[in-house]
């Protein structure tokens, strides 16, 4: 079996300059008066100027606004007010989150010209910790088509190669994150969409458990699968993004009053005694999974092993019962949220949109009632033949690297898809998941692996996440187009890859 | 089952699917774009399939 491809150049280079700052780093130079948060806005934009034009993260950057922000950040911190983790940091929000002022335009034709009366929940406790919103990120539209040529804004690209997706729906945030636009950004994943790009743009992605961040504000798409989340260019990273927006909101029900976990200061890799179940049959024995992903699980699973945790195999439902049971009730859900408009304005959408949202109407009470009763059989077996015993499960996020864009025709479904994720079982039963990166497969394209907890049992995610990040030793490679990726010698250096510049 | 007769299943399967979504459109008084019609049909036989699948399983033919 082959070892999933080490980046050759995977050595503490510190690439990026600023961009290379984890929150925890940026956060701690900005309460020492080392660094402004308008150095971080700055920095950003420059990069975004630089670089956006080809890899479409952003379809609407608040340069202004977010200068101003950073300036108040600053002047909080001097005046002694420190609002949380992410005080001070730059993030972005996919295009489905409500920003007041700012338009929601989810990609659609449909919403183009909304702009958002008041804050999404996410967005206003982003602002209230201090933290400052820099644009708006791409997106499938309404957090559903696919990497369409018939909508308001062109798709994101993937930054590793841009003959390929970044995946969705959370396309901009993925693509974001991994080239250094920002440590952190917010998407929505109903059957996969934080963690598709995560996996395939080399970033971590966690959909927290349902109900642990609040939708008030975004755009729905299936009311019982939504999750809200941050991705993050590390375990840690993402680990405080999520507890600036985890937590009860009453305007939300679905929301639960929850422990949101560790802090990031408490991920020391010590997995002692954590008990880890696996099962590899959802993807080994597929032919369609590429040997690096089995191969990359097994390392996280050996080490982990290694470093005290207590590994075993467990169990798991089928997994084309979880996979049915999600498209009954995605489809279901999806087709009743726009329903009006695809009644009224179905040459509003896009076409894939269009396509993947009509075939819901078919979907009667009886079929979504047993759907619904399966999901509620499923959660049981998980917690019986997983968590019982188990703090975290690890198994496969997804089973190859980025499709071409030319795999994509005008309509659906595409013909040859071959991106097969394996994400739709943990927006079924509502279970934390995180996407993290292990390697590269053989074409240069990342890969990861899919940790999954207990209900809100975001901390198990994050301590297990941490100890194989560490294994893997990502941190450093950026993308091909930055200077530090799996080909890097083959590419031009990044403009911005100088030292951290910040003030000693 | 010959290559020959699981290839006539499957059209007829998604034959009848494409009239039961006909009928269901016609009772929602949905009128459905005709080229945008391949792609949700596509779409629907799969659906179709799933809905198979769990009613199947409540039948008792599926481990749910």
């Amino acid at each position: 079996m082959s070892e999933p491809d080490a980046a050759p150049d995977t050595v503490a280079s510190r690439p990026g300059g600023l961009a290379a700052l984890s929150v925890a780093e940026a956060g701690a130079l900005l309460r020492a008066g080392r660094l402004t948060s308008v150095d971080l806005v700055e920095h950003a934009l420059s990069r975004i100027e630089a670089h956006d034009a080809t890899l479409h993260a952003f379809v609407l950057v608040l340069r202004e606004q977010a200068l101003r922000r950073a300036r108040q950040a600053d002047s909080d911190l001097r005046a002694g007010l420190d609002r949380g983790p992410l005080h001070g940091i730059p993030y972005a929000l996919k295009d489905i989150f409500a920003a007041e002022g700012v338009p929601t335009t989810n990609q659609s034709w449909l919403t183009v010209s909304d702009t958002a009366a008041e804050d999404s929940a996410v967005e206003g406790r982003l602002r209230a910790g201090g933290a400052v919103l820099l644009g708006k990120l791409a997106t499938y539209e309404f957090a559903l088509g696919g990497p369409s040529r018939d909508l308001p804004f062109p798709a994101a690209v993937n930054p590793w190669n841009p003959e390929h997706i970044p995946s969705g729906s959370s396309s901009g945030a993925g693509v974001a994150v991994a080239a250094g636009f920002l440590r952190v950004a917010f998407g929505s994943d109903t059957a996969g969409s934080i963690r598709g790009p995560a996996f395939h743009c080399g970033v971590v992605g966690l959909k927290p458990t349902y109900g642990g961040v609040s939708g008030h504000g975004a755009t729905p798409l299936s009311h019982t699968m939504d999750h809200f989340g941050p991705l993050g260019w590390t375990v840690a990273d993402t680990a405080a993004a999520f507890r600036v927006v985890a937590g009860p909101d009453a305007r939300d029900p679905r929301t639960r009053d929850a422990p949101v976990g560790e802090g990031p200061d408490r991920l020391t890799g010590d997995v002692r005694g954590l008990r880890v179940a696996y099962s590899t049959a959802w993807y080994a024995s597929d032919p369609a999974t590429r040997p690096e992903i089995v191969a990359g699980i097994e390392r996280a699973l050996t080490h982990l092993d290694r470093l005290g945790a207590i590994v075993e195999e467990c169990e798991l439902p089928p997994y084309e019962t979880l996979n049915a049971c999600g498209r009954i009730i995605l489809a279901a859900e999806g087709f009743a949220v726009h329903e009006r408009d695809l009644r009224g304005f179905p040459r509003s959408f896009g076409r894939y949109t269009y396509q993947k949202l009509m075939p819901g109407a078919g979907i009667g009470a009886s079929d979504l009632l047993r759907a619904l009763a399966v999901r509620g059989r499923l959660v049981e077996d998980f917690r019986h033949r997983v968590f019982a015993e188990h703090d975290v499960l690890i198994t496969a996020c997804g089973q190859a690297t980025a499709s071409r864009f030319d795999d994509f025709p005008t309509d659906w479904p595409p013909p040859r898809l071959a991106n097969d994720m394996q994400t739709i079982p943990f927006a079924v039963t509502g279970h934390p998941a995180m996407s993290l990166p292990i390697g590269f497969a053989g074409d240069g394209l990342p890969i990861g692996l899919q940790l999954v907890g207990r209900e809100f049992g975001e901390a198990n995610l994050f301590r297990a996440g941490a100890a194989i990040e560490a294994e893997f030793g990502r941190r450093d490679v950026r993308p091909p187009a930055f200077g530090t990726g799996p080909d890097a010698t083959r590419r031009r250096s990044d403009p911005d890859a100088e030292a951290a510049d910040v003030r000693r | 089952m010959s290559a020959d007769s699981a290839a006539s299943g499957a059209a007829s399967a998604a034959e009848a699917a494409d009239r039961e979504f006909a009928v269901v459109l016609a009772r929602l008084g949905i009128d459905m774009p005709p080229d945008l019609a391949p792609g949700v049909l596509a779409g629907y036989r799969s659906l179709r399939a799933q809905m198979e699948l769990l009613r199947d399983g409540e039948r008792g033919g599926t481990d749910v």
